[in-house]
């Protein structure tokens, strides 16, 4: 009892704790971040020696002594998986796009690199932007694609306007984000809700068909399952700007607003992905489910994603600081070091059941924090709750007392 | 045994996770010392196109020295 009342109190402590670092590393990510952008933008001149400002996305470059812009450079932006990419693009005073630069992406890095040793800027240069270009999708990397083809032909809007008065940024349509996944991500989510209240004799069925569908559909095909960058982006207030792929986002809300409501989390067992992967390991050799005891494996995933959402607050990029081999499982995109954190996971799955559940994956921390908080919440409200219910029952007591002496 | 295995896995997994944050704090960091951006493409009349290292983009020096000439 005792030192269920200690645990208690350490856990309160580090819960408000977290919280406050939580709040001090966006704030300091705050004070970090200064317009350097146009610092970068220098950089980019090719021919020009002064840099002009004509208005917020559109500079000019200018050789010294002469009347006539020798070069113009546009900024513009485009929605990544993680928030906004920025380019800058060097046009010619004829029109040929002489120079692309990233200025700076919020997706994972792996995913930008994708891109970039595609080649898709280099196919570019030397195009006039007076015609329309098309560029090709990179596989694996659509959205980073997708965002940096869209800031690309941004960039090149007010240059067009400048130097030929044709304004194209009119005709686009804004480009939708939401997909047919995200109706699926919420009709999956449902169908887990219903399979985990079931009684059906065949609730593992259910249960199997859901975790080989969520499996193929958001690991395999969109790899649009939730990970620690995603709760980064979720806290960060990111997806209010815009996001690529809200997926993900929306899943994570779900199983957040659905631990609040019901203490259950339905996602892990019925939902993962890549919880289905290690099932399906699980099945081809001979597992058995195992658990860690003592107390330094349950704290050390909780203070390891608090400081990778720190960080990615800190830095206002959740994306850079994804852990998980999810990456690696389902793309083939990450680092070395986690595609060899993927290779042991898949090895270790097919003798321990669910390995990476079990250690390190950042679910069970941030379902440990929703439920503590719930609970402690709970608990303050049932004792307000009962004071009032003393202090109303002393009142009733006082008056009947007082009756009884006046009657008397 | 296989209490055995997950500890190992559990131990081997934290310093990977740990070596991939801790190369992407450094990353950043440098990156952002460096005030550069992430990648530029350039254009070259020899070739169709060429890549330029980010921090050759321009010769700081060599603008410097041609714009205090000018401007003497």
């Amino acid at each position: 009892m005792y030192s269920k009342k200690r645990s208690d109190f350490w856990k309160k402590v580090a819960s408000i704790v977290s919280v406050i670092l939580l709040l001090l590393a966006w704030y300091g990510g705050s004070t970090r971040i200064t317009d350097n952008q146009s610092g970068m933008v220098d950089q980019l001149l090719i021919n020009g020696d002064l840099l002009n400002q004509i208005d917020d996305r559109l500079y000019e470059g200018r050789i010294l002594n002469k009347l006539n812009p020798v070069e113009y450079i546009g900024l513009g932006s485009g929605i990544g998986y993680g928030g906004m990419t920025e380019v800058a693009v060097t046009v010619s005073s004829l029109g040929d796009i002489q120079r692309i630069a990233v200025l700076s992406s919020k997706d994972t890095s792996s995913y930008l690199d994708k891109v970039i040793q595609s080649n898709l800027m280099e196919k570019l240069l030397g195009k006039n932007i007076k015609s329309n270009f098309e560029i090709d999708g990179v596989s694996g990397a659509t959205v980073s694609t997708n965002a940096l083809t869209e800031a690309i032909k941004r960039a090149a809007d007010p240059v067009r306007f400048e130097l030929f008065g044709i304004n194209r940024a009119e005709n686009e349509k804004p480009i939708s984000h939401f997909r047919w996944l995200d109706l699926l991500a919420i009709a999956m989510f449902t169908m887990a809700i219903l399979v985990n209240k079931t009684r059906h004799r065949k609730k593992s069925m259910f249960n199997w068909a859901l975790l080989l569908t969520s499996m193929c559909v958001f690991g395999f095909y969109s790899s649009s399952l939730f990970s620690s960058s995603t709760m980064g982006i979720l806290i960060s207030g990111a997806w209010l700007t815009g996001l690529g792929n809200y997926t993900s986002i929306i899943l994570l809300s779900l199983v957040i607003l659905y631990i609040i409501a019901t203490n259950k989390n339905v996602y892990c067992n019925t939902l993962c992905p890549f919880g289905a992967t290690q099932e399906c390991l699980a099945k081809l050799g001979n597992t058995k489910t195992i658990s860690l005891t003592p107390v330094f494996f349950e704290w050390f995933p909780r203070g390891l994603l608090l400081v990778t959402l720190c960080l990615g607050l800190y830095y206002r990029n959740p994306a850079s600081f994804s852990y998980e081999p999810f990456g690696i499982m389902f793309g083939m995109i990450g680092s070395i070091y986690l595609f060899v954190l993927t290779t042991i996971t898949i090895v270790t799955s097919l003798v321990v059941k669910r390995p990476w559940c079990r250690t390190l994956c950042p679910m069970n921390p941030m379902t440990d924090f929703i439920r503590f908080n719930r609970q402690w919440f709970k608990s303050v409200l049932n004792k307000q709750r009962l004071k009032r219910q003393i202090i109303l029952t002393n009142q009733m007591v006082g008056s009947e007392v007082k009756r009884s002496e006046v009657s008397k | 045994m296989r209490k055995k295995l997950l500890f190992i896995f559990y131990i081997v997994s934290a310093v990977f996770v740990c070596v991939h944050l801790g190369l992407r704090v450094n990353h950043l960091t440098q990156l952002e010392a460096s005030n550069t951006p992430l990648f530029v493409a350039t254009y070259s009349e020899h070739s169709t196109s060429s890549k330029v290292p980010v921090n050759d983009a321009i010769n700081y020096k060599e603008w410097a020295e041609k714009f205090e000439e000018q401007t003497k």
